[in-house]
């Protein structure tokens, strides 16, 4: 089975466990949620550049329950932006350090379920789509490039919640965003070296939210 | 602002936001030619080429979204080691093609207005050279058309390199220079089960779920293997491997002639210096192949409702709201 396959069917158990342990949630639930957040992305695949880097975005949801079923089910809208700051990166191929910056504004949809574990404490899942626009910038003597790119990407989430008030809630949020098309490679990455060229990206997210509900 | 109008014009931010960029190449490759490099004098024609040349090969990229020429254009960076004067150098080779004004039949180099290129010489942070064309011709030998960046692109060069300015004298030729992107065009359409066989007429494939629709135009036209190709259409028949017009044993794609990757004396602007072989071009039979493909923008279902998730949740959301709005009333 293929990594995303395996991170899928977690997921996926994950989920149906959950649903099976959950507690029923409290009545007078909201449907709508606006969630900022903040965080880190750690950058999989480019080997020798910023591992991490920062993310900035929200989450615009909307969706409720099913009758006699605890968890929430949500379609969100998430907007972001990403900046893997200025990295110098020697080049071995010929002795000189290159400057490489990167930075991604993602546009993604998809579903979130909400299950109640315990009290205000609930446990999000996510699976969604959508594209990633990436702007990358190449720097050394001599030789400077820019180009930009877009990349149709799948992501798989989960993360915990808890509910401070009926309006507002707290929380972490992991996910993993893979590219879900035939990618052969990266033009900075095989400048650099880098095992594959570049050809197999992905990014996780670790990002603190804060969410707003009505 | 209303709720409508505010749902509206996210809408069509979106839309605009993800507008597909149709960009052609994003692959790796290589890049093989005779190298020269000369300190003291530049090289003003072919015939002026010394006999003794260097062959070498580099690694390459083929990016059109790095391209100045925006969508139609791929932008080659290819990088090679070699010693000169005892010293370790890293050359660098900067080509961006305009592939929309490429002639594609393999003999006819690409105009002068489609080519931008530059020669970078250096190692550490010392620059040893940093030229620009002087005399010297692309051509796109095969190329694999892609709406998204999925495409494909083999062609030959012979570029002769040196500085206006004159900080650097001489200059640099990389002559019989034949380059492919991996995956090549034949590999492409092999992998897609496009035949190269097919007398005349189109070809359809349905790529399904990744892919596009691909329509091939196998009429034959600019394809001439001469004797060596059996079949009426195309270059296939032959029996090599990877290039646009295998038949022939050599590895670029204008070779069919014996000579191995020789130049065509017949005419061709400036580049190739008929029997020095300067060039990098076919010999007299012209057996470069170039299968001018046509795209379609057509799209496969699952990479369509990815690529409009968030609008089909845009939509849900307005669709939703409305139902809230009845249901109040």
């Amino acid at each position: 089975m293929s990594g995303y396959g395996r991170n899928f069917l977690v997921v996926a158990l994950v989920g149906m466990c959950s649903l099976s342990l959950s507690t029923p949630v409290r009545a007078g639930g909201t449907h709508f949620l606006v969630e900022p957040y903040s965080g880190m992305v750690f950058n999989q695949g480019l080997d020798r550049e910023n591992a991490v880097g920062l993310e900035s975005g929200a989450v615009l949801a909307v969706g409720g329950k099913l009758k006699g079923f605890p968890p929430r089910f949500y379609l969100y809208f998430r907007a972001s932006q990403t900046y893997f700051g200025k990295d110098d990166v020697r080049v071995e191929s010929h002795a000189t350090n290159g400057c490489v910056q990167r930075a991604y504004t993602a546009v993604l949809g998809g579903l979130r379920v909400i299950i109640p574990i315990w009290a205000d404490l609930r446990l999000n899942l996510e699976v969604g789509g959508g594209s990633f626009f990436s702007r990358n910038s190449y720097y050394e003597t001599g030789f400077r490039r820019e180009y930009d790119e877009d990349m149709i990407v799948m992501e798989l989430g989960a993360g915990l919640n808890w509910r401070l008030f009926s309006w507002l809630s707290v929380g972490l949020m992991y996910d993993y965003s893979f590219v879900a098309e035939n990618e052969h490679g990266d033009m900075i990455a095989t400048i650099l070296g880098e095992a594959d060229n570049g050809a197999n990206l992905g990014w996780s997210r670790l990002v603190a939210t804060v969410g707003f509900h009505f | 602002m209303k709720p409508g109008r505010l749902t509206l014009l996210t809408m069509l931010v979106l839309a605009a936001t993800s507008a597909t960029a149709w960009a052609g190449v994003d692959a790796p490759g290589s890049m093989t030619f005779d190298f020269i490099a000369d300190d003291s004098s530049v090289i003003e024609d072919w015939s002026e080429l010394p006999d003794e040349t260097v062959q070498l090969s580099a690694t390459a990229y083929f990016s059109s979204d790095a391209s100045s020429f925006g969508e139609d254009g791929v932008f080659i960076w290819a990088g090679f080691e070699f010693i000169m004067n005892d010293q370790q150098r890293y050359g660098i080779l900067l080509i961006d093609l305009d592939m929309s004004m490429a002639p594609l039949d393999g003999v006819t180099p690409m105009p002068p207005e489609a080519i931008r290129a530059e020669y970078l010489e250096k190692w550490g942070d010392q620059i040893y050279f940093d030229g620009q064309v002087a005399i010297g011709d692309v051509w796109l030998v095969d190329i694999f058309f892609n709406q998204d960046d999925d495409g494909a692109v083999e062609g030959d060069l012979a570029l002769v390199f040196d500085d206006p300015s004159g900080h650097f004298p001489g200059c640099r030729a990389l002559v019989r220079g034949a380059f492919a992107s991996r995956p090549s065009p034949s590999s492409m359409r092999r992998d897609m089960g496009i035949s190269e066989g097919n007398q005349g007429g189109t070809t359809y494939v349905d790529t399904s779920c990744n892919g596009d629709i691909y329509l091939a135009d196998d009429s034959g036209e600019g394809c001439d293997c001469g004797g060596n190709d059996p079949e009426t259409s195309g270059c296939e028949g032959d029996t090599g491997g990877g290039s646009g017009c295998e038949g022939d044993s050599g590895g670029s794609g204008c070779e069919g002639d014996s000579g191995g990757s020789g130049c065509s004396g017949s005419g061709s602007s400036g580049g190739c210096g008929g029997d020095v072989g300067g060039g990098s071009c076919s010999g007299g039979g012209g057996s470069t192949c170039a299968i001018a493909g046509v795209h379609r923008r057509y799209h496969g279902p699952l990479r369509r409702v990815l690529r409009f998730f968030p609008q089909i949740f845009a939509l849900a959301f307005i669709v939703l709201l409305k139902k809230r709005s009845c249901k109040k009333r």
